[in-house]
């Protein structure tokens, strides 16, 4: 549910500036697909289907249009997209049966390290990559058996409209009521607990890993907003929803989210200092039907021209930052792989999170404990 | 009357201890393998995933037991259940009696009532109350208009809208059983008890209420075990603090990937159900509604309370 939460809502509420929006870009889908196939053919050619995972709803309407449509222009490759809230469950699931249905799917940062040593992914191919692509995507983000498929942050977001004088500037503010009064909203998520170490002065280098003493500090942190936060919400829809309704004034966000309903006209703004960062991950599965198929489709996603068809359908941000060149002047700002945003988000600590600790418990697991004993409370 | 009804009973009992399997008996065979695939199978499965197949193990139920929390969560889910269904009861009994009792039209009118939110998603039934309930929802603006509140007062995300929503959504599962017990009941016994001389107090608690104690009891075990499963409507209108069973177990399952120990949990949470329904099934006549004795309405509750030890 939650991954799911963090992909837009890309078509509800369609305002006339979206209309005009989603028009300028759906007459720049060909040009795009043109551009491409003249030199895409000799490449990533191929025949037959590849089986890729979706997470649904506005999402896969998007990458459909955007991505999996021009794919099959150029390649000649057919794209089944399945749907699920997420796909880890089901590839878990493939695996243990001994019977994998899917090619492609995307895999959480935080769920990476663990199927990776369970060796559920084939390396990824990067002899089928453009050279462009290859310098655009840095190498944190090219693993051997996976991509990063986008950036999905959570960070602060206000209502303008609430703060007409100046909204809040970083994690601290939040915590501000004095400052900036009104109603705020948190999420569920055991891990966005870091946000309350970003306003309690942790610097952004230390806040890795997240030892003990800085849950207890967080949560510390956290009892003390706790009377102002109207709502901790659980699905991602659910922020920038009552940041229009003035439910909230300011929330913690997904990326993603925000900027959909900022190009839909809201009049909400984005924070990125002290964000949490996570990657989700492009994976092609062990076992996978199709697999050469899965290569090319990876390949392709990571173009720049491809990848910026992608931002601007899913409002979702892939890793190589020569998209940037094929984006609207006024959307690149909102984006986390800009220079400027990238260099105040701190990535989240996947693999030491997936460790164990000396109980046996992983330090997700303990984490999730404590933060579910804070909140039952 | 109390001796006819129990020699009902017993007759009833004997009726069903007749040779078996009828002709008909292979009508049985397609129920049973879907119960067998869809139902015995995934269950055989979780239980050997809580116990950690094919290295078995303890630890998750010794790390359910090492963390209070957990006991926490299960407590959270009985009081927000048990609230639940005392709420559901109070409310529904009333409208399950104005249904036998009431006339043509306002039984039709309350039917709709109760039946047509039925067919309504429980999200979309979830989501209508935050539009009604929220800071800027429908009540709170008219409550400011009236001036009778100067401040949006908090309807929802706490304890006050979870015990709204749920109550909301479980209604028809009390009231539909209620309503089925009790318009079964003959009248006649009502008008005998009044001609007797009974008031109408007395006639109610003697005749009436006795004999619609099994669909009471179906309600409220229905209504309560539904309660202890319920996910949408505590986490949309929930405050922090509301977390149940469920919403861990989907947490395990879903996001940190932990079936073993998800698998734990719904055990967990199948032995309380399991156990509750035991300790039910003490005080009240549950295996009539299991469907082990076939006796007529209301007539097990007779025998238990005029000869327990039959």
């Amino acid at each position: 549910m939650i991954k799911k939460d963090r992909v837009g809502g890309l078509h509800r509420g369609l305002s006339r500036r979206s209309f005009v929006e989603s028009a300028a870009a759906l007459l720049s889908v060909p040009c795009v697909a043109r551009a491409t196939a003249a030199w895409a053919q000799e490449k990533l050619a191929g025949s037959g289907e590849v089986v890729v995972f979706s997470y649904g709803g506005s999402y896969s309407q998007a990458v459909r249009k955007y991505v999996y449509e021009p794919f099959t222009k150029a390649t000649g490759i057919a794209v089944v997209d399945v749907t699920a809230d997420i796909a880890e469950p089901q590839v878990r699931a493939m695996t243990r049966a001994g019977r994998v249905d899917w090619d492609v799917a995307l895999i959480d940062g935080q769920n990476y390290p663990a199927m990776h040593d369970a060796g559920l992914f084939q390396s990824i191919d990067y002899g089928l990559w453009d050279d462009e692509a290859l310098k655009g995507a840095p190498q944190s983000a090219r693993l051997s058996d996976a991509v990063v498929a986008f950036r999905s942050t959570t960070l602060l977001a206000y209502d303008e409209r609430s703060f007409p004088k100046g909204g809040p500037q970083n994690w601290a503010d939040f915590w501000n009521v004095k400052a900036f009064p009104g109603p705020r909203g948190l999420s569920t998520v055991a891990r966005h607990m870091v946000l309350a170490l970003a306003a309690d002065g942790v610097p952004n280098s230390d806040r890795w890993p997240l030892t003990d003493d800085k849950v207890e500090r967080a949560l510390k942190k956290l009892s003390e907003i706790k009377p102002h936060v109207a709502k901790w919400w659980t699905a991602g829809g659910e922020p920038v929803q009552a940041l229009i309704n003035r439910e909230f004034v300011m929330t913690s966000c997904y990326d993603g989210r925000a900027v959909s309903a900022i190009r839909q006209g809201a009049p909400i703004r984005m924070v990125w200092s002290g964000g949490n960062l996570v990657y989700v991950y492009w994976t092609v599965l062990k076992g996978a039907p199709n697999s050469g198929n899965a290569q090319k489709l990876v390949a392709f996603l990571n173009r720049a021209q491809n990848a910026a068809a992608f931002t601007l359908g899913t409002n979702l941000t892939g890793p190589n930052v020569n998209q940037l060149q094929h984006l609207p002047a006024d959307l690149v700002p909102l984006l986390s792989i800009t220079e400027d945003n990238a260099s105040q988000l701190v990535p989240q600590d996947d693999a030491w999170l997936a460790a164990k600790r000396p109980d046996g418990k992983t330090n997700v697991d303990h984490l999730q404990e404590r933060w579910l004993a804070w909140r039952a409370q | 009357m109390a001796g006819t009804m129990s020699s009902m009973a017993i007759t009833g009992r004997a009726k069903s201890s007749r040779p078996w399997p009828t002709p008909w008996a292979w009508l049985l065979l397609p129920g049973s393998v879907f119960l067998v695939v869809l139902f015995v199978v995934p269950l055989t499965g979780l239980l050997l995933l809580a116990f950690g197949m094919p290295n078995w193990t303890l630890a998750n139920f010794s790390r359910i037991g090492d963390s209070p929390v957990y006991l926490t969560v299960m407590r959270n889910t009985l009081e927000i259940s048990v609230t639940v269904t005392a709420l559901a009861f109070v409310l529904s009994y009333p409208i399950a009696y104005a249904l036998t009792t009431g006339g043509m039209v306002l039984r039709t009118f309350l039917l709709i009532g109760v039946v047509l939110p039925y067919f309504t998603s429980t999200l979309a039934r979830t989501f209508a109350w935050i539009v009604l309930l929220g800071r800027n929802g429908v009540v709170n603006q008219f409550l400011l208009e009236v001036g009778w509140v100067s401040q949006p007062i908090p309807l929802l995300y706490n304890r006050f809208g979870v015990i709204l929503g749920m109550t909301h959504i479980v209604m028809p599962m009390m009231i539909l059983p209620m309503y089925t017990v009790m318009s079964s009941i003959d009248p006649k016994l009502m008008r005998a008890a009044k001609a007797n001389g009974a008031s109408p107090l007395a006639a109610f608690l003697t005749i009436f209420l006795p004999l619609s104690l099994p669909g009471l009891i179906a309600g409220i075990l229905l209504v309560f075990i539904y309660c202890l499963g319920f996910y949408i409507t505590p986490a949309l209108m929930g405050g922090l603090s509301d977390v149940m069973i469920t919403m861990a177990i989907s947490s395990q399952i879903l996001e940190q990937l932990n079936w073993n120990f998800g698998a734990a949990l719904s055990v967990v949470l199948l032995l309380t159900v399991l156990s509750l329904l035991w300790i039910g099934s003490r005080f009240f006549p549950i295996e009539q509604l299991l469907g082990f004795s076939d006796g007529k309405l209301g007539s097990s509750v007779t025998r238990r309370r005029w000869a327990p030890k039959c």
